[in-house]
């Protein structure tokens, strides 16, 4: 884990991101027991003042062998119900966000949801499981009672005040469109509650968006980096990630800007890290020093970011390209 | 050099080769022993499945920077050669494996061959096609209608040109006249470009800088390739196990710095090493993806009826799982209807139709 950088000495877009697992914690008898020992396990990540604490899906009845309708399980959208409020106090009392993952009911509807409560306890949003599977969708296969909606497959981002959060859930995984479609609007970190774990599969959605991905499933716990690379992983003494991650960070192309990468480096010195990714040919650059921003050495160097240099090339290639 | 127990160096490697591509498999419990066995069998061609074969890929690394394209194309087809014993179906060669980084400069107009009357080195590739009964993949500038391509030609078993695929996406270097390449520049290939039809399966291809764009590779997907060859400068690393878990076929790379078998489910099979610049392994064709859930209830039953009459592995990196038939008559497709389960493309499939039905 890493050492605790208090508030004060944290870089300008330097975020902490905690990912919480429920393995070990499941299968238990009542909510109230499930909820005790989530909240239990969130206190270890608390001295590392995280800005965001990612929860698994549907935190309070997933593997929970207590017998009740979704009906009564589903908390409003608008005004908290009691899981709502009790991680609302934790985000209150902690200053920081927290993904909240439980099944909520808009205008008659029941969605699998993951809230996003503020630093004040209050709901900055709501995310609605955009792929249920369809035993979720289906009344009484999977939840007694009644049957879930799938959200739209265009599901928003939230701007907070460390940068744009996107959330999928679970199944989400298997389908692409909404990941791309956080993407395209800007997302920078993916919070991901789940009952599977995905692995690989989340590792692929972070390097074809580049964007951060914290997870937290029934299973695991991880923080993975905008290349793919896994950045933290719970395990069998920790059932938690607490990590910082630096949005001050740039998805380049190697070719053929490598060869400028000595200058740069000998410039700026430790005030930056470039980071090579030999077999794709990509490399990331970040900023280490408040004052210098990634983009303004890019510009300064002449080097596209990967996506700009991927719509450049596109481009030239469709002007040459021979017509049908 | 032979010791006592006649294990020459080369067979140590061979054999060495061999357990990586086996233990790499990561054979379902209870059937390892079988299924090793079954590789040695198919390994000298007695019990081939009817989908199964070999593949093969040599790489570049240690060739380059070369001075002259004779001596590239001599320590090609010597590296070729290593994989010959294997008795493959296919080998994939580098990209521009006849001037990728040869210091001797020739022009464009001297390098391109015809696409459908083999030049001078697609002649001698050709050769090592029929003598050793394979398909190769024979990248190299092409001409037609008076433009130039960056290319792979798939000669078939005869030797003859069974297709041709022209680089979707190369780079400005490329395509700009006299800066990459001396005495003109490239066209890039049309977007859609067609499979070529084996003996044993569909064929795609994708060369190099493609492995930025995902349209070629779904492509593909969409035409039902079996497995894509990727030649290229740089070794593309996980974008190609991205690429064969997503469109579920496999990919055999063959670059500058590595040559390796990619599994439908994204897993490496095989990777060239320091002392083995060779990567090859038996697939089998007649295998499908299937995800974890909901299948994982219903792999008990299957396992009880059906044992080592199929090869069932669990990754614990996807939410995939690989069924594939060891016998010869049993497919996969009808296991998987005897026990209701959905391919993974089926199941997102139905479970798309279920979501839209609901959505608002």
């Amino acid at each position: 884990m890493n050492g605790i950088v208090k508030k004060e000495n944290r870089l300008p877009r330097e975020v902490w991101v905690a990912g919480i697992s429920l393995k070990g914690l499941w299968p238990v008898e009542t909510t109230e027991k499930r909820m005790k020992d989530v909240l239990e396990r969130m206190e270890s990540v608390y001295a590392f003042e995280p800005d965001i604490i990612c929860l698994p899906e549907t935190i309070n009845i997933s593997w929970v062998n207590e017998s009740k309708t979704i009906q009564e399980v589903a908390e409003d959208e608008a005004n908290p119900g009691p899981i709502t409020s009790m991680l609302a106090e934790v985000a209150r009392k902690q200053n920081c966000y927290i993904t909240c993952p439980i099944v909520t009911k808009k205008d008659g509807r029941l969605y699998n949801s993951s809230i996003l409560l503020n630093r004040q306890g209050k709901i900055d949003g709501v995310f609605h499981k955009v792929h249920p599977v369809s035993t979720e969708i289906i009344p009484e296969t999977y939840y007694k009672g009644g049957g879930i909606t799938p959200g739209t497959v265009k599901p928003a981002i939230y701007k907070t005040d460390f940068g744009s959060v996107g959330m999928q859930i679970c199944m989400d995984a298997e389908w692409i469109d909404g990941w791309h479609s956080l993407k395209e609007d800007g997302a920078e970190i993916v919070c991901f509650p789940s009952q599977g774990p995905y692995s690989n599969t989340l590792r692929n959605h972070a390097w074809v968006n580049h964007y951060y991905i914290v997870s937290a499933t029934g299973e695991d716990a991880q923080v993975i980096d905008i290349t793919g690379d896994l950045i933290a992983t719970d395990g069998e003494f920790a059932r938690w990630v607490c990590v910082p991650v630096n949005l001050e960070k740039e998805f380049l192309h190697i070719w053929p800007h490598i060869k400028k990468f000595d200058s740069i480096q000998k410039k700026y010195g430790r005030k930056i890290r470039f980071k090579i990714y030999h077999p794709e040919n990509w490399a990331t650059l970040e900023s280490l020093d408040p004052d210098i921003k990634v983009r303004n050495i890019l510009t300064e160097f002449e080097i596209p970011t990967y996506d700009e240099q991927i719509r450049q090339s596109a481009s030239t290639q469709n002007k040459y390209r021979l017509k049908p | 050099m032979v010791n006592k127990k006649n294990v020459s160096r080369r067979n140590f490697i061979r054999q060495s080769s061999l357990g990586l591509s086996a233990s790499s498999l990561g054979f379902g419990a209870g059937i390892v022993s079988s299924s090793v066995v079954s590789t040695i069998d198919d390994v000298h061609g007695d019990k081939k499945l009817p989908r199964e074969i070999c593949v093969a890929s040599v790489d570049l690394k240690g060739l380059w920077p070369e001075t002259r394209r004779e001596l590239r194309i001599k320590r090609i087809l010597e590296r070729m050669d290593e994989v010959t014993g294997m008795k493959p179906d296919l080998v994939c060669l580098p990209e521009l494996f006849d001037t990728s980084w040869v210091e001797e400069e020739i022009p464009l107009n001297k390098l391109a061959e015809d696409e459908k009357i083999p030049g001078q080195v697609t002649t001698r590739i050709a050769a090592f096609a029929r003598k050793n009964n394979c398909y190769v993949v024979c990248p190299m500038f092409t001409k037609k209608d008076g433009n130039f391509y960056n290319s792979s030609l798939l000669l078939d078993r005869a030797g003859s040109i069974a297709g041709v695929y022209h680089k979707t996406h190369p780079t400005e270097t490329e395509i700009f006249p006299n800066q990459a390449f001396k005495g003109g520049g490239t066209v890039p290939g049309a977007i859609d470009q067609p499979l070529i039809e084996t003996d044993f399966g569909k064929l795609g291809m994708q060369i190099c800088y493609d492995a930025n764009w995902a349209d070629g590779w779904d492509n593909l997907k969409k035409k039902g390739a079996d497995i894509v060859l990727f030649s290229s400068q740089f070794p593309g690393g996980r974008m190609l196990n991205y690429y064969a878990l997503k469109n579920e076929y496999y990919i055999v790379s063959s670059t500058g710095q590595d040559a390796r078998i990619v599994d439908i489910s994204g897993n490496d099979l095989d990777c060239t090493s320091e002392f083995v610049r060779y990567a090859w392994a038996t697939i089998n064709l007649d295998k499908v993806n299937v995800t974890t859930w909901p299948t994982r209830d219903k792999l008990p039953g299957v396992f009880k009826k059906y044992g080592d009459r199929l090869r069932i592995k669990v990754w614990g990196n996807t939410d995939v799982i690989t069924i594939e038939s060891r016998d010869p008559l049993l497919k996969v497709l009808n296991v998987l209807k005897e026990f209701e389960i959905p391919t993974y493309a089926d199941l997102l499939k139905n479970e798309t139709d279920v979501q839209n039905k609901h959505r608002l």
